[in-house]
């Protein structure tokens, strides 16, 4: 089981990400290249954990967003000597049980659960409205997640499940366009500004999967993100590709000269 | 036939937890928040000045889940959770 074979045929990256990486880096001028996200789910825990037993583990409990920002190369906190540009991440990790719950390792705990822990924050003005609002923050099934790899997208080691790039405003905008235009519409997004990297960045995109815009949240922005004018977006893996190559596109204007001359 | 694993892992609770005792204040917001009654506040003995009266102390770390409210109500940063902030 899970010989060589096996590995090549389920793990091996279909597309260029260091290319990719590089293009979308060097057009919209990225302070930090976007993160990959992989997930493994307990269900095929056991078979798909022997591919990455090799991968760097953070050496203290960590936030989700913490390793998306150590793997993104802006600060260590993974506890480890060396900066990593690859973590693989298991519910023990955690230093946020929100975070973690979202992402599928464990039921949340039952304060946050029920409302009462952002209620105690005053965030609402009842328990009921709390709740609610808790319920409807996007996560994966309880225990459906066994574990979560993240890393630095010219690195990745496997295809991701969810890219997240963060940028300036303008530098979302432009991502925007040719990830809607392609086809026409609009945008709806999924936002609350809590659980920013872990559920509206990560989750929301594969539940619903589209692209999602996050303005990150609280605890992202004081346990890691540091930098205000940082937001973010996260985008299925298999449509990121595409993205790169519509940004691509839009950026080649031909010339009124070579247009066809009944258009010119 | 390998059964599905579908079971539903726990949260284990509990943490480390230090409070910096020079930079609390005794504000009690940290025992407001924390919604298991990790922290009570405590009279510091023979403390004359009215500001520095009474400290955080976590009383049952044991029960902490990790939903860092403590850290993000602290006004003077003095809680610690693993280490961190």
């Amino acid at each position: 089981m899970a010989g060589p074979l096996l590995k090549e045929q389920l793990i091996k990256p279909r597309y260029d990400w260091q290319r990719l990486t590089n293009q979308i880096v060097e057009k919209l001028e990225l302070k930090y290249e976007p993160v990959g996200v992989y997930i493994i789910p307990t269900e095929n825990s056991e078979r798909y954990e022997k591919f990455f037993e090799e991968l760097p583990k953070p050496a203290g409990r960590l936030t989700y967003c913490q390793a998306v920002d150590t793997v993104r190369g802006s600060t260590n906190y993974s506890k480890l000597k060396e900066r990593p540009d690859i973590l693989l991440l298991k519910g023990k990790d955690f230093l946020c049980s929100a975070g973690a719950a979202n992402l599928g390792f464990y039921d949340l705990p039952e304060p946050i659960k029920n409302g009462e822990r952002d209620f105690l924050l005053r965030r609402f003005p009842s328990l009921e409205a709390s709740r609610v609002t808790r319920e409807m923050i996007p996560h994966f099934d309880p225990g459906s997640t066994a574990d979560v790899i993240v890393f630095k997208l010219s690195k990745a080691p496997v295809d991701p499940h969810v890219v997240l790039v963060f940028g300036n405003p303008a530098q979302i905008l432009s991502l925007e366009g040719p990830y809607v235009m392609k086809t026409g519409g609009r945008l709806q997004v999924d936002v609350l500004g809590t659980c920013g990297v872990c559920a509206e960045m990560t989750v929301s995109p594969l539940l619903n999967r589209k692209m999602n815009l996050s303005t990150l949240c609280g605890g992202a922005r004081s346990h890691a993100f540091k930098d205000p004018t940082e937001m973010g977006l996260g985008i299925p893996g298999s449509e990121f590709p595409d993205l790169i190559e519509n940004l691509l596109e839009r950026q080649n204007i031909p010339k009124r000269q070579d247009l066809p001359k009944a258009l010119q | 036939m390998e059964a599905i694993k579908t079971s539903v892992v726990e949260f284990m609770p509990g943490a480390t937890i230090t409070i910096d005792d020079d930079k609390c204040i005794g504000c009690r917001k940290c025992v407001e928040v924390c919604p298991q009654d990790v922290y009570e506040l405590v009279r510091r003995p023979g403390e004359t000045d009215p500001n520095k009266e009474f400290k955080s102390v976590a009383i049952a770390p044991e029960k902490c889940i990790l939903c860092l409210s403590c850290l993000e109500i602290c006004a003077k940063d003095a809680i610690y959770i693993d280490g961190q902030q």
